[in-house]
């Protein structure tokens, strides 16, 4: 079926198969930043935004798609680039396959908390996993990052 | 889950019409039904039926059935009445992307014995909207599913509450083996637990005790699976239950 939708602010039109996932949809656009890893709605590996919202495109039927606005790393290219700084400076990169689903979390965490406490952070991440770290140094280069955007915790 | 058609129907009438041919199934977050092996038939998606809203009324918050966990747990109003209810209990499940997906709706209808939520209802005295109109307690549709009418909502009237939710899990992220909310609600104590691994149940009314409730707890059916035996379970309930007092004693009623 035919469906219409706003890819990275522009508007798509593609073919999706009635049980397709939002994930093989928008590799097959070209679209090579969201990543298949667990296919289980549980590593985060394929976070893109739905609507502004982290969402796994892995469980996200295709054709639900429609009429929607879906954001991927492509288009957040500045910020991520910053993020991936502070990653690069605490080590935080190994094979790197978890990171483009990481820093749409991260990013898509900085619009909506208001209180970036280390439990709130984490508890908004858990939803992303990595098999090659500890998520020390992944933590501490988001801590850092968040620090000097001026987003801290709230007073108490 | 395989499906040979995608529809959206504008209106509820149109899914139970659609739901009563073999194989379609509503998908609603597609976390649970995407591991199944089952092919064929249509996915039937809710999105067109206006249902992912939380409205206020003078007297109650109704929760459409397509809300998300997420939104649940970030509503001002019903975690104000809560004293953060959902704010705290929904933090360990997988993570905001999963809980962007899962729906109230598509939660109660599995009426899983792991279900974090059903835990967390029962205690507030909520009821199941159903389409079409009717509305049952939420403690008369966990025992019970009605067959042939949809979950449009759930109803939480506004009370003097103070709650408090526990869960065990054996890893984080993972489903709980054991569930346990107490409230006082209008002078009530009242307790649910779930994951036994059977589907929660609700204890308490006019007169209960702590001590009376918990002899309660310790007297429910627990089960033994892979993740926890029935003694683990049925002395993990009895702690939980504990703490949740604890954590309830001298919380400021909060309507």
């Amino acid at each position: 079926m035919n469906i219409t939708f706003t890819l990275n602010g522009k508007t798509v039109t593609a073919d999706a198969a009635p049980d397709e996932n939002l994930l093989a949809l928008l590799r097959r656009l070209g679209i090579m930043s969201i990543k298949c890893s667990c296919d289980t709605a549980n590593c985060g590996c394929c976070t893109v935004w739905v609507n502004g919202k982290p969402a796994l495109s892995c469980a996200y039927p295709a054709p639900r798609a429609d009429g929607q606005e879906i954001t991927t790393l492509e288009t957040l290219t500045a910020e991520a680039e910053e993020l991936a700084a502070y990653m690069a400076d605490e080590g935080a990169d190994q094979c790197g396959f978890c990171n483009p689903g990481f820093v749409m979390n991260v990013l898509a965490m900085k619009r909506e908390l208001t209180d970036f406490s280390d439990d709130n952070v984490r508890a908004y991440l858990a939803g992303n996993l990595c098999r090659c770290s500890g998520f020390a140094s992944q933590h501490r280069a988001i801590a850092a990052w968040l620090k000097d955007s001026g987003k801290e915790a709230a007073d108490r | 889950m395989l499906f040979n058609a995608y529809t959206a129907p504008a209106a509820p009438d149109e899914v139970i019409t659609l739901l009563g041919k073999q194989n379609n199934r509503i998908v609603a977050g597609n976390l649970w039904l995407r591991m199944s092996r089952r092919t064929g038939g249509t996915m039937i998606d809710l999105k067109n039926l206006g249902w992912d809203r939380i409205e206020e009324t003078p007297d109650a918050y109704l929760i459409g059935a397509s809300v998300t966990l997420h939104a649940l747990e970030t509503h001002p109003g019903l975690n104000a009445m809560t004293g953060d209810l959902f704010a705290n209990g929904f933090r360990a499940v997988v993570g905001v992307q999963f809980r962007n997906a899962a729906t109230v709706g598509g939660s109660l209808y599995m009426r899983a014995g792991f279900s974090d939520l059903l835990t967390m209802l029962l205690p507030l005295d909520a009821s199941v909207l159903l389409y079409p109109e009717r509305e049952i307690p939420l403690t008369e549709y966990a025992r019970l599913a009605p067959a042939g009418e949809l979950i449009r909502g759930v109803r939480i009237p506004k009370q003097e509450t103070r709650i408090a939710y526990r869960a065990l899990r054996n890893t984080s992220g993972s489903v709980p083996v054991l569930t346990c909310a107490a409230a006082v609600r209008n002078g009530c104590l009242c307790a649910a637990v779930g994951a036994r691994p059977m589907r929660a149940v609700l204890l308490g009314g006019p007169g209960e005790t702590k001590e009376s409730l918990a002899a309660g707890v310790a007297e429910l059916t627990y089960g033994t699976n892979r993740a926890a035996s029935e003694a683990y379970r049925r002395h993990v309930a009895g702690v939980l239950f504990s703490r949740c007092i604890a954590d309830i004693t001298g919380k400021e009623a909060r309507v």
